[in-house]
């Protein structure tokens, strides 16, 4: 069984269709790709994988549990957690304290004790917080405000913050929107390193350099219906995603090998 | 059943006042994006103007300014009213150009306070320069003479004239709205600033414009009703701006005649209440009429959802930094040194002095927590000190509970409450919680500390407090013939320090973390598993505790409760004082405690200047009013920056040559 399974996933907004019957699979330990065009859907299915947006029709399932009834922060906290493509970061809080709020778990009463005793850690917060600073490269901008980062180191904080908490799969949102050729390749490094160090990833991204280079498996989204699923090599020869891309009667050679769309 | 026709009919002025105030207010929001909470204290202003023409004079509302420019006579009504109306116009414009202009962008919060702090000055000023309000009675504009409408209901004539003005004026508005460009164009804006541009509005005018024609209507409407309605400094302020609010956002603040029938409705209702305490043995008799409001408030916002047009929600609703807290001796140490030293040196009055700041330092406290760090807010915030205060009472008089464990339990009665008005925030947001909190606060005010049951008898001073008492170490204010005993201000000083640093040390820890995350991004940190109706709940909690304590403290300084200490403008004060001092940190709340009416600084500039007493709440507003123009970060905060970005100064040429 796989880590998550969507089947028949069904999102409408007033009478539009925004997903339309997803089977989709993410298995532990590998990284996922959904692309499509602009407006296919593909937010939206994060979205509705992570509770964000209701879902009219289908089921998803998370390591063996049913999540219709819950809430967005009880996902994050069974391990499914997610980035988004405008970051959304704590700016009012440091780097650290970012990924801090992010791998802290809390009960009704915590703040009591808080009010007494404000440093005590619970468990291997710090340690989870660590390897998530390690693993991104943050160690020296740990006491920084997200306003005073590069928009590159910006993307990290929003990646380290969905990995602080050791999640199971991290649905990432665009990591790669407007990062240029050289720190899109390091960025495809992090996230293979993520994998290994057993954290699975599903990832939508317009950079076909990189979603063809890093992901195991892609499904391939248009008009909210999945059009092809397979590995990086069947997709690329695909005629109906080379149709979906850049209409018909294309040759292969032409579909887009490094687009730099922003946002959908 | 004509009897309820009867009461109905006659709540008809009411009803009137409040749909009128309740259009005023949709048509600043629609035109400025603004909610006036000072919009009835602007209108009360105009009515005194009227009032005072017709005895002959003209008020200045200016101190310093000779009292009264004097006609000698009546000027009649023909004079009169449109003296009235063009000050109501030319307040409008000042009052846009002053404060709401400079504040177009800024967060919706210095809003809020710019209006309280407006709201502030009014009400000074008219206590100021009608102190003789008693005397002030005016006769009659509308027709008076009584009319049958069935067999057994007659009522005055007046009342219906005024629902029939209202209605008229709410036709004019929406046909202006519907079919002039004017109209057309102000909706556009509403929606969307950058498109009005394009057509070539300013939008700048369109709010003058619209702060203009509210403060007339405004005016009109309380000079009209000023010969049915005795003129009083709260009465517009407060009791029909209320309501008002509760209409306006029934037609969302943008349609005219679900805003109208709504305060009309809301107005005859509440006349019915009249008699249905009467006809009804369990139908409360206190606070009936005011907590109709919050219910309008409440099922408005709960039914119809979310719908302030986005100039004044959540995007704006934008806060100070929050530093971070530093917790030791050399923070935490000499400031308590100074207190304690100085309550045992000075003399009396400044003890007062004193004591007034650091009660009003815990309140700021417990808006640091909400409003600092949460992003949520509250007006009702002395309304829980004052729940908490009357529990007080009850816990060591009814029960002989002790000491330290009566003021925890009665702390804890009040963020019972705190959680009740709080839960609306996890469908509300930004300035509609402001409204929710507001009415809230009048709700229990009205409904709890005007009862007797729960409040004892008024006349005897209001419900006794014993002095706190440490295992027989008697730590009050007043003991036997001793009236200024150091040792209570001291208790307070302890009392203020343990929750200041349970403050600052909330700030260092996950729950702080949790607190700030939800504030700065809901939707995030959902996505990070935190649960944000849970992190609210508990600012309101934490938040309305310490405000209790506050109560608690207020209550053994007096060693009796009323509810003079406890209203709903104390309540706008404790939140305005708290956002001047700097609502992020431990250091604004002290900030906020100094500055707060008779506390250390207006003691000592009283002392220096003599005469500063009579205009200390309005030179408060208008300080207030200054800071939120001027300072959005408040006190503590501006001077942090300032040091801050001098050591920046100084760390960079470092670095160059590094």
């Amino acid at each position: 069984m796989a880590l998550l399974e969507a089947r028949g996933l069904t999102v409408s907004y007033g009478g539009i269709r925004a997903n339309d019957g997803i089977d989709l699979d993410c298995e532990a330990g590998r990284v996922v790709g959904l692309i499509g065009p602009n407006g296919a859907g593909k937010t939206t299915f994060i979205d509705a994988i992570t509770g964000f947006t209701p879902v009219a029709a289908g089921s998803v399932t998370f390591d063996g549990r049913d999540l219709a009834s819950a809430s967005p922060s009880a996902r994050a906290r069974l391990g499914l957690t997610r980035t988004f493509q405008s970051l959304e970061l704590f700016e009012d809080l440091s780097v650290r304290d970012n990924l801090l709020a992010a791998a802290e778990r809390s009960s009704w009463w915590s703040f009591v004790g808080d009010v007494v005793r404000p440093r005590r850690r619970h468990g291997d917060v710090a340690d989870r917080v660590d390897w998530a600073l390690d693993t991104a490269d943050l160690h020296d901008v740990v006491d920084t405000m997200p306003d005073q980062l590069s928009h590159g180191q910006r993307k990290l904080v929003a990646m380290a913050r969905a990995l602080a908490a050791r999640p199971k799969l991290v649905l990432l949102d665009e990591p790669a929107a407007g990062l240029d050729t050289r720190e899109s390749q390091a960025f495809g490094a992090l996230m293979r390193a993520v994998v290994v160090d057993g954290i699975s990833l599903f990832v939508i991204d317009h950079d076909m350099g990189l979603m063809l280079s890093v992901c195991d498996d892609l499904y391939v989204l248009d008009f909210g219906k999945i059009i092809a699923h397979g590995t990086p090599e069947v997709i690329r020869d695909d005629p109906a995603v080379i149709d979906a891309y850049l209409g018909e009667s294309t040759a292969p050679e032409q579909l887009p090998i490094h687009t730099q769309e922003h946002g959908q | 059943m004509s009897d309820y026709l009867f009461y109905l009919l006659l709540g008809s002025t009411a009803g009137a006042i409040i749909a009128m105030f309740a259009l005023g207010l949709l048509i600043t929001q629609q035109g400025a994006g603004v909610v006036n909470f000072a919009y009835g204290a602007m209108a009360s202003w105009s009515g005194y103007v009227y009032a005072d023409l017709r005895r002959g004079a003209y008020p200045f509302p200016i101190p310093g300014l000779p009292e009264r420019y004097h006609f000698g006579d009546d000027v009649g009504i023909w004079v009169a009213v449109p003296l009235a109306l063009l000050t109501a116009a030319v307040l409008g414009s000042v009052v846009y150009t002053v404060v709401f202009r400079p504040l177009a962008h800024a967060p919706a919060l210095a809003n809020v306070v710019a209006s309280i702090g407006l709201l502030v000055v009014f009400i000074a000023l008219i206590d100021q320069r009608f102190a003789d309000n008693a005397g002030l009675r005016v006769g009659p504009i509308l027709p008076r003479e009584p009319v049958t409408i069935m067999a057994d209901v007659t009522v005055p004539r007046d009342g219906l004239w005024l629902a029939a003005i209202a209605i008229a004026i709410g036709a004019l508005a929406w046909a202006v709205s519907r079919f002039t460009r004017f109209g057309l164009v102000t909706r556009a804006a509403a929606e969307n600033e950058k498109g009005a541009v394009l057509l070539g509005y300013s939008p700048t005018f369109l709010a003058g414009a619209s702060f203009v024609a509210a403060s007339v209507l405004g005016g009109l409407v309380v000079i009209l009703a000023s010969p049915m309605i005795q003129l009083s400094s709260t009465v517009f302020t407060f009791s029909f701006l209320i309501p008002a609010l509760g209409a306006a956002m029934i037609g969302r603040f943008r349609s005219v005649w679900p805003t109208v029938i709504a305060g009309l409705l809301i107005g005859g209702v509440q006349s019915t209440f009249t008699l249905l305490q009467s006809d009804i043995s369990w139908f409360p008799k206190y606070g009936a009429r005011e907590g109709l409001p919050f219910v309008v408030i409440i099922v408005a916002l709960v039914v119809l959802g979310e719908r302030l047009p986005d100039r004044a929600s959540v995007s704006t609703w934008r806060l100070p930094t929050v530093p971070d807290a530093k917790v030791t001796w050399a923070t935490v140490g000499p400031p308590i040194a100074v207190a304690v030293i100085a309550l045992l040196v000075l003399g009396p009055l400044w003890r007062g002095a004193i004591m007034t700041s650091v009660i009003a330092m815990v309140l700021a406290l417990s808006l640091v927590v909400l409003t600092g760090f949460g992003g949520q807010t509250s007006l009702a915030q002395m309304a829980f000190a004052g729940v908490a205060a009357f529990s007080l009472s009850k816990l060591a008089m009814n029960w002989s509970i002790p000491f330290p464990i009566a003021p925890i339990l009665a702390a804890s009665i009040a963020t019972a409450f705190g959680v009740i008005v709080g839960l609306p925030a996890l469908r509300v947001r930004g300035t509609n919680m402001a409204i929710v909190t507001f009415a809230g606060g009048v709700a229990i005010t009205e409904f709890v500390f005007k009862n007797p049951k729960y409040v004892g008898d008024p006349s005897t001073g209001g419900a006794p407090v014993p002095n706190p008492d440490l295992a027989g170490w008697d730590l009050g204010l007043i003991l036997g013939d001793q009236a200024s005993r150091p040792i209570f201000g001291i208790f307070l000083v302890v009392i203020a320090a343990l929750l200041a640093i349970g403050v600052a040390n909330l700030r260092r820890s996950a729950s702080g973390r949790r607190l700030l995350a939800t504030r700065s991004n809901e939707r995030a940190a959902s996505a990070a598993g935190i649960d944000v109706a849970r992190v609210k709940l508990q600012a309101f909690a934490v938040s309305s505790f310490i405000a209790g304590i506050g109560g608690c403290l207020i209550a053994y300084r007096f060693g009796n409760v009323s509810d003079a200490s406890f209203g709903t403008i104390a309540s706008l004060a404790a939140l305005a004082v708290a956002y001047l001092g700097g609502i992020t940190c431990v250091s604004g709340a002290v900030t906020a405690g100094a500055l707060t009416a008779s506390g250390v600084v207006f003691y000592s500039a009283s002392q220096i200047t003599g005469t500063l007493g009579q205009w200390e709440t309005l030179i408060g507003g208008v300080l207030l009013i200054v800071m939120a123009v001027a300072n959005p970060q408040g006190i503590a905060g501006g001077v942090r920056n300032r040091f801050a970005t001098r050591r920046a100064a100084l760390r960079a040429p470092v670095r160059a040559v590094r």
